[in-house]
């Protein structure tokens, strides 16, 4: 039996009884189907059977589904971004999901009666029309909104409690005129400590068995872990037993830590200026009424409703100067935004009161019908001008000191604004500077000064093309005074940085002295040749705009001296153009230079072309690592196809004037060597490292320089881990990226906020080719030929700094498509080997 | 320290096909292993479901609400059919072979029997309609899943699946539809609804006899109080060992109490938008969106129609004076007019008019016994009555069982709370019998035909 069993399990898939109850369900089912069949419409009753399913499963859920995908991902998004004001306490996800839910759900219930749907068998079963289901529905979904509104804030206003409840024995210490100091561990240690004129008192934060008091001048003996975060507050109630701490978000403690802190205790009630911003608010409102009431009865326009008006006039004037009040108390604002808002809350008064209220006390359903606005047109007049008085009384009194100073929330104490140096002018300095000055008008107290050894932001994408002499040199350049304006500039190099005293020298004079609150270290990166003999004597370096126009002009050089020279092995030399290093500078810089070699050789009637050669060296096994291989390969095919040898797997070890020697003993006759083969941070990079004991600037994810307090590092110069533990790449859109993100970090740490880890995944990588083609991959799509040398130049004059430089940069491209390159030498002869340095 | 203890669903989370090795294949296996193999783009157990509440333990939390609420819904609405009197003929679909409760006399005691049972049907069937699509959500991923089948019982049960989504899906539509008068469909609501809840009957029982033990055993994985005392930061997914779990959970962003309090709350609200339609008073205006919470004024006539007189070509020609109410079924038929009728002896009952559509409207009506009909007929005691209106159609005329006839409250109204019957509410005269379907309580009488045993 068991066997049998066994059998007809493994046959079938289950128990015999399984098939027996499925196999009466079906019958159930058949059954009924027979008695469907007997109506000539069951086709259609089946449509609507299987159209259910499709409609729930295949209709309903995707729709909302994705609705409710983007919805949560828009608003985490928004959440993540909202910088200044730290994040919401109480996501508002739910609170629009519950009602859409509610909306969703009764629409689809009652959709019939809502959009008219069978109103002649509606009618006849009830004598009545459907027409007030649509006001119906939409007035409970407005409801249903509303009351989730009300519950958001109250939500908010008790989640914002707890923050209160704990600040206020802070507040009393405050106002007993003791200091009061916070730090705190992460949330896998929650040290505690509250610091007194006397001492520091310290434990576990939620544990007040752990706590302790420790007079100052021990304090050497205490260690002491100090974050950027605080979990929680104690009082201290004169050094005897500690009550537990209550734990509450840090970022948002923080932040009216500092407030309080801020506005510290001297600021005692009964000053001039200790009028709160809503009570001046109230009354400049009233007077504004008065004002207004009067001049209005003057000219006949008071309102109807008699002494009932009045008083009601009066109520409305509170309400919307306090409302004004409220914008000085959240934010500075100046007399010509209080006038506007004063403006607009007087319209939003005239809505509310006259439109709405009025109506309503009287007994009567507001109409809101544009005969109702034109009976109420005065009292428009009336709430306009009065609104516009009221904004201009408080900014009056906020001019003569009548307020008390509104509350700035990332001020520090005195309100001196943190002072941020940037050294170096590239890509990540100079994204940073603009960054900060959107901060800024924001309203972050930041100072910030850039610093660099020139004044110009270089486009370096396109510095292998201006060697190459199809681009004008100044043209690939932007000053770095006019990417900044609102931003101090100094122009030279940071010398030293003194990280204990926290000051920048850029010589040895007091005026070449820059102090900061936060050094973001952007300096870059120069070529580094390994210490190989000659190669620093003889390379080319193609960092910076001087050394690609002095390339373009050896060229040049070569080219005419070479021209009548009897010798071979002398042509050979000159006419051999060695690039070493096959990333995008070298493969870039190699396919450039054959390009202008020959472009100019029409002009060179004795220069053969078969005369012309052209070698990359590489020592890695492909060319392009960053590349993807097929694209590399392509790239590889295009070079060796114009007759440009390129050697793998092999590196300079040694070069001379005249000539490269390779690993592999092979040695090339060549008085072009271009040095793209290794690039290392700037020495005032490594010099910055040394002081805390590391080879090479490695940071924080969050862009911090691992040991060193208050110094950010990006850009070349950095190393900066991504969320795999890898390095991001030295390339021009991570040090943008990076600029941005420390910028953000900065004001968000100086405002008690904390610091976000950088991320970014690189969009893509372009290469050109000369000839008119290109690769490209752009996030994970590859493109090669024509397409991806336009693709190139698209995207690079997009990325130009200026509309100006693109113009140029623009009408160079043109013109070099319609006549052959430049061979002006523009370097004196005599200077030029002076200035060339490695 | 903390951080060592990583917990092993952790460990297995992220394997996309965490099915053992063991998975066993019905005949044909090359089949299903063949089809395993081919797995569509987007079916399976992919990362796409990201919601860390799926799981079995919220499914059987939907699924037990559902167990014991859609017996109800379902019982009521059988009993219903028989409300009507299919022993005469006057119950639709009328053939229906043995796909029906045992026949029975539908009693009339108590009065407010066929508001409770049709109250309940539609409310309550109304009221779960939230749940079903939370249960529907928190098991579509099975829709999706890869293989489709591993055997022929799983196949077969599948398409048991479909009868029971498509069966429930089906009875929802049309009866939602129905309600608010809304035939888009066209076919016959009464064939349509009462055999697609038969379908769906077999189904549902054979899903509840294959998933019970699945149901408390994933009940008992889990306490509702705990759940109940966690909020949103510590909702975590269910263990990964069930194909309902998602294999990429993203963070919560509600909690499973707030899903089930979402859920509930979804149910409150058409409970509340629902229930003023059978329990009439002050929650009547609560159905806003329903077309029986309307109100018609304050007049005794100001109550709910269900067919005006409009509708059913009723003219004033026929019920002014020349109106006449025929006794029929005694020796010789027996002719009254309105006034005589009114010098009989009056009654007034309190009585629900209870409709199929799942309203109802208790009115004070008043008029003569209909059992003093039958005996002004010569018909004291009739096996049956047959009632006929003037107007012509499908409940033009409604046939009453004896008990229907002999109740003390079963009247022919001759005005209702102390008024004249208004003409939408079947002046001359209409019948009134405690628990009779609305439909049957035939307005605008012509002749009342009692039959003897």
């Amino acid at each position: 039996m068991r066997t049998v069993l066994a059998r007809v399990r493994g046959f079938y898939g289950e128990h015999p009884l399984h098939l027996l109850v499925l196999a009466a369900c079906f019958a159930l089912a058949g059954v009924a189907a027979t008695h469907v069949v007997t109506d000539r419409l069951w086709p259609l009753m089946l449509i609507w059977f299987l159209a259910a399913v499709v409609a729930h499963d295949f209709v309903l859920f995707p729709v909302y589904a994705l609705v409710d995908i983007s919805a949560t991902s828009v608003l985490g998004a928004l959440r993540r971004h909202r910088r200044h004001g730290g994040p919401s306490r109480v996501p508002v996800l739910n609170y629009l999901r519950i009602p859409t839910l509610g909306a969703a759900l009764t629409f689809v219930l009652f959709l019939p009666g809502i959009i008219q749907q069978g109103a002649v068998t509606y009618h006849a079963a009830t004598g009545q029309t459907q027409a007030p289901y649509l006001a119906r529905w939409l007035l409970l979904i407005a409801v249903m909104y509303a009351v989730s509104a009300v519950v958001y804030a109250i939500r908010l206003y008790l989640a914002g409690i707890p923050v209160r409840a704990a600040l206020a024995p802070v507040r009393a210490l405050l106002e007993r005129g003791e200091r009061v100091l916070l730090v705190a561990g992460g949330p896998a240690a929650p040290v505690g400590a509250v610091a007194t004129s006397s001492a520091l008192y310290h434990g576990v934060a939620d544990r007040p068995g752990t706590w302790q008091r420790t007079p100052w001048r021990d304090l050497a003996d205490v260690e002491f872990r100090a974050e950027d975060s605080v979990l929680g507050l104690v009082p201290v109630p004169g050094g005897s037993e500690l009550p537990p701490v209550s734990l509450v978000e840090p970022g948002e403690l923080v932040r009216v830590a500092k407030e309080l802190i801020a506005e510290g205790p001297a600021e005692s009630p009964g000053r001039a200026g200790a009028l709160g911003p809503r009570t001046a608010g109230a009354l400049a409102g009233l007077v504004a009424a008065a004002v207004v009431g009067a001049v209005t009865a003057f000219h006949a326009m008071a309102p109807t409703a008699g002494s009932l008006g009045l008083v009601g006039y009066g109520l409305q004037s509170i309400v919307v100067g306090v409302a004004v009040g409220s914008t000085v108390s959240r934010d500075r604002l100046g007399p010509a935004a209080l006038v506007a808002g004063g403006v607009l809350l007087g319209c939003l008064g005239w809505l509310v009161f006259p439109l709405t209220l009025a109506p309503l006390l009287g007994g009567h359903a507001p109409t809101w019908s544009i005969a109702g606005a034109v009976t109420a047109y005065p009292d428009l007049v009336r709430d306009v001008l009065h609104g516009g008085l009221t904004g201009v009384l408080v900014s009056a009194a906020g001019a003569a000191g009548f307020l008390r100073p509104a509350r700035s929330k990332a001020a520090r104490p005195g309100g001196v604004p943190t002072r941020v140096v940037i050294v170096g002018g590239g890509f990540a300095g100079v994204s940073a500077a603009r960054r900060f000055e959107k901060l800024a008008v924001r309203g972050a107290p930041i100072d910030v000064t850039v610093v660099s050894d020139s004044n110009f932001l270089l486009f370096t994408p396109m510095l292998a093309e201006a060697a190459a002499g199809a681009l004008e040199a100044r043209h690939i350049s932007a000053p770095v005074r006019a990417a900044v304006a609102h931003t101090r500039f100094r122009y030279g190099t940071a010398q030293r940085i003194d990280v204990e005293n926290r000051v920048v020298y850029l010589g040895a004079d007091e005026d070449s002295q820059l102090p900061y609150d936060h050094l973001v270290v952007a300096c870059g990166s120069v070529p580094h040749t390994f210490g190989l003999p000659g190669v620093d004597e003889h390379a080319w370096p193609l960092k910076n705009l001087t050394d690609a126009g002095k390339l373009r002009d050896h060229v040049l050089e070569l080219l005419e001296a070479i021209e009548h020279e009897p010798d071979p092995a002398r042509r050979a030399e000159a006419l051999t153009f060695v690039v070493a290093g096959a990333g995008f500078a070298g493969t870039e810089m190699i396919a450039e230079l054959f390009d202008l070699v020959h472009g100019v050789t029409r002009y060179y009637p004795e220069i053969r072309p078969d005369e012309l050669r052209f070698v990359l060296v590489h020592g890695g096994e492909r060319i392009l690592p960053e590349m993807p291989p097929t694209l590399a390969r392509y790239a590889l095919g295009r070079l060796t196809a114009r007759g440009i040898d390129v050697r793998l797997g092999v590196r300079v070890t040694d070069a001379a004037a005249d000539g490269v020697r390779l690993r592999d003993g092979a040695w090339l006759p060549t008085k072009t060597l271009v040095w793209t083969a290794g690039n290392r941070p700037s020495p005032l990079a490594g010099r910055l490292a040394e002081t805390v004991g590391r080879p090479k600037l490695v940071t924080e994810p969050e862009l911090r320089v691992t040991g060193v307090e208050r110094v950010w590092a990006v850009g070349d110069c950095a190393l900066i881990p991504g969320p795999d533990g890898s390095f991001y790449p030295p390339t021009a859109q991570h040090a943008l990226r990076q600029g941005r993100a420390v910028a953000d970090n900065i004001a968000a740490v100086s405002a008690g906020r904390a610091p976000q880890p950088f991320r970014f995944r690189t969009i893509g990588v372009l290469v050109a080719l000369g000839r008119h083609t290109a690769v490209a991959d752009i996030r994970g799509h590859r493109f090669a030929g024509l397409a991806a040398w336009l693709l190139w130049r698209g995207i690079y004059l997009s990325k130009l700094p200026g509309l100006e430089k693109r113009v140029r940069v623009l009408f160079d491209w043109l013109l070099d498509l319609a006549f052959s390159r430049d061979i002006v030498v523009t370097t004196p002869r005599d200077t030029r080997n002076e200035t060339r340095k490695p | 320290m903390a951080r060592s203890t990583i917990p092993p669903s952790e460990t297995s989370r992220g394997d996309l096909a965490p099915k053992p090795p063991a998975e066993s294949y019905g005949f044909p296996a090359r089949l299903w292993r063949a089809i395993e193999r081919r797995r569509p783009p987007g079916l399976g157990r992919t990362r796409a479901w990201r919601s860390p509440l799926r799981g079995p333990w919220l499914t059987s939390v939907f699924g037990a609400v559902l167990l014991a609420m859609l017996p109800l819904v379902i019982i009521t609405g059988l009993l219903d059919y028989i409300a009507y009197g299919p022993q005469f003929g006057q119950a639709f679909p009328a053939d229906i072979g043995w796909l029906h409760l045992p026949f029975f006399e539908w009693p009339t005691r108590p009065s407010w029997l066929f508001r409770l049972t049709q109250g309940l049907h539609v409310g309550l069937g109304l009221v779960l309609i939230p749940v079903v699509l939370a249960k529907l959500w928190s098991v579509v991923p099975k829709l999706f899943a890869w293989p489709p089948s591993r055997s022929i019982a799983q196949l077969l049960e599948r398409l048991s699946l479909l009868l029971l989504v498509g069966g429930i899906l089906f009875e929802i539509a049309t009866g939602v539809l129905n309600i608010q008068y809304d035939y888009i469909f066209g076919f016959s609501f009464y064939r349509a609804h009462y055999l697609g809840a038969w379908v769906f009957l077999g189904a549902f029982v054979v899903h509840v006899a294959l998933k019970l033990p699945k149901m408390v055993r994933s009940l008992r994985s889990r306490s509702l109080r705990a759940e109940l005392r966690t909020g949103r930061a510590d909702t975590k997914p269910e263990p990964v060992d069930d194909d309902l779990v998602a294999v990429a959970p993203k963070a919560a962003t509600i909690s499973r109490r707030g899903a089930l309090a979402l859920v509930g709350g979804g149910a409150l609200l058409v409970a509340v938008l629902t229930a003023g339609q059978t329990v009439g008073g002050f929650t009547r205006r609560w159905a806003l969106l329903l077309p029986r919470g309307r109100s018609y004024g304050d007049g005794p006539n100001d109550f709910q129609v269900n067919k005006t007189a409009v509708a059913a070509s009723i003219s004033t020609r026929e019920t002014g004076p020349g109106w006449r109410l025929s006794l029929l079924g005694g020796p010789r038929p027996v002719q009254f007019d309105r006034a005589q009728l009114l010098a009989m002896p009056q009654h007034t009952a309190t009585l629900p008019l209870a409709c199929v559509e799942g309203w109802s409207a208790t009115q004070d009506w008043s008029g003569v016994r209909l059992r003093d009909l039958a005996a002004a007929a010569g018909v004291p005691e009739p096996e049956r009555a047959v009632v006929v209106s003037i107007e012509v159609g499908s409940f033009a005329r409604a046939t009453l069982q004896s008990n229907q006839v002999l109740n003390p409250d079963a009247l022919l109204a001759l005005k209702v709370n102390g008024a004249d019957l208004s003409l939408d509410h079947g002046f001359p005269a209409r019948v009134i019998v405690p628990a009779l379907p609305g439909v049957h309580c035939t307005k605008w009488v012509r002749s009342i035909e009692f039959r003897g045993r």
